[in-house]
């Protein structure tokens, strides 16, 4: 188990804390809270989604968003159309506020940039109602002293 | 003081090196302000980021910095960013890339360095083009590159 624990404590020494969210439908026509950012800003240093339930076969274009709890949202990543992606599809966010990367055999998966989010939420918009499931994973540094995230 | 409180600091330390907070202050008018000195030998910069404490003024307001050594040439490590009217909360951020602007939109995100800085002795200092009213606090992470390496706010 020695390699395990290395490889955890490499993760943590280079990305940070890992949080993981049980797999869920897509948001329908609408915003979706993934992860709370509780107590101050954090560096989010990956966000990775995979499909567990393949998305319908009809444009769904998703994109990624932090919404503060005062003032203006930023989509983070613009939007990608995940249509008819396959189970075990990967996304991520690759250049700041740029398209989200992946979809079925992806494996650009990573952010390329560390990206500051406030208090508040970070999520997804589905621009249609499909059918389908991700689960979602996220890295990330507190900047502040008593910064953490939770599942929303 | 929780737990949690020095897990996160710790981890921010470890990752992203020491921190350095300067209080809020309102923009340079049209002239360049310091916002942190390198003292005591070089420094890698981590993150810069600003927060906008006071919304900036709804005109031409462009924002770059510059690092500034004691000797030698000052140099542009992010270029000019136009803050018009940015609200409260508004976040910037450098990409450590030095022809890249200064990035900021809103209260929503910025980004941290993805190629860290090495910073001389001397300072960090914000550019602003014009004559605005605003305030934002400036924050910066580093680790040290000559051993006694230190930043403080200027």
């Amino acid at each position: 188990m020695k390699g395990f624990y290395g490889g955890m404590s490499r993760k943590r020494n280079k990305l940070g804390l890992q949080l993981d969210r049980p797999t869920a439908t897509l948001p329908a026509s609408t915003y979706g809270a993934l992860f709370n950012i509780v107590g101050g800003r954090v560096v989010l240093t990956s966000m990775i989604g995979e499909v567990t339930t393949v998305i319908q076969s009809q444009t769904t274009n998703i994109k990624i968003t932090s919404t503060p709890t005062t003032g203006t949202a930023v989509d983070i990543a613009t939007n990608l159309d995940c249509n008819a992606d396959a189970v075990q599809s990967l996304y991520g966010i690759g250049a700041y506020v740029a398209a989200m990367v992946g979809g079925t055999g992806a494996a650009n998966i990573s952010t390329a940039q560390g990206i500051v989010l406030p208090v508040g939420t970070l999520g997804i918009t589905t621009a249609a109602t499909s059918t389908g499931s991700i689960k979602w994973s996220i890295t990330y540094i507190p900047l502040d002293d008593n910064a953490y995230m939770t599942v929303a | 003081m929780s737990n949690r409180y020095f897990k996160g600091r710790a981890l921010r330390r470890e990752i992203l090196g020491a921190k350095v907070s300067k209080a809020t202050a309102a923009l340079p008018q049209a002239t360049v302000d310091p916002l942190f000195n390198i003292i005591g030998g070089r420094v890698i910069l981590t993150s810069l980021i600003g927060e906008a404490t006071v919304a900036v003024q709804g005109q031409t307001t462009n924002l770059k910095i510059q690092a500034n050594p004691t000797t030698g040439t000052t140099v542009d490590i992010a270029a000019d960013l136009n803050a018009t009217g940015d609200e409260v909360g508004c976040l910037y951020g450098i990409t450590g890339a030095f022809a890249s602007a200064l990035v900021g939109t809103n209260a929503g995100a910025t980004v941290v360095i993805s190629t860290p800085v090495v910073l001389q002795i001397g300072t960090i200092d914000l550019e602003c083009g014009e004559s605005s009213t605003g305030n934002i606090k400036w924050e910066a992470t580093y680790i040290p590159l000559d051993p006694d390496g230190e930043m403080t706010p200027a």
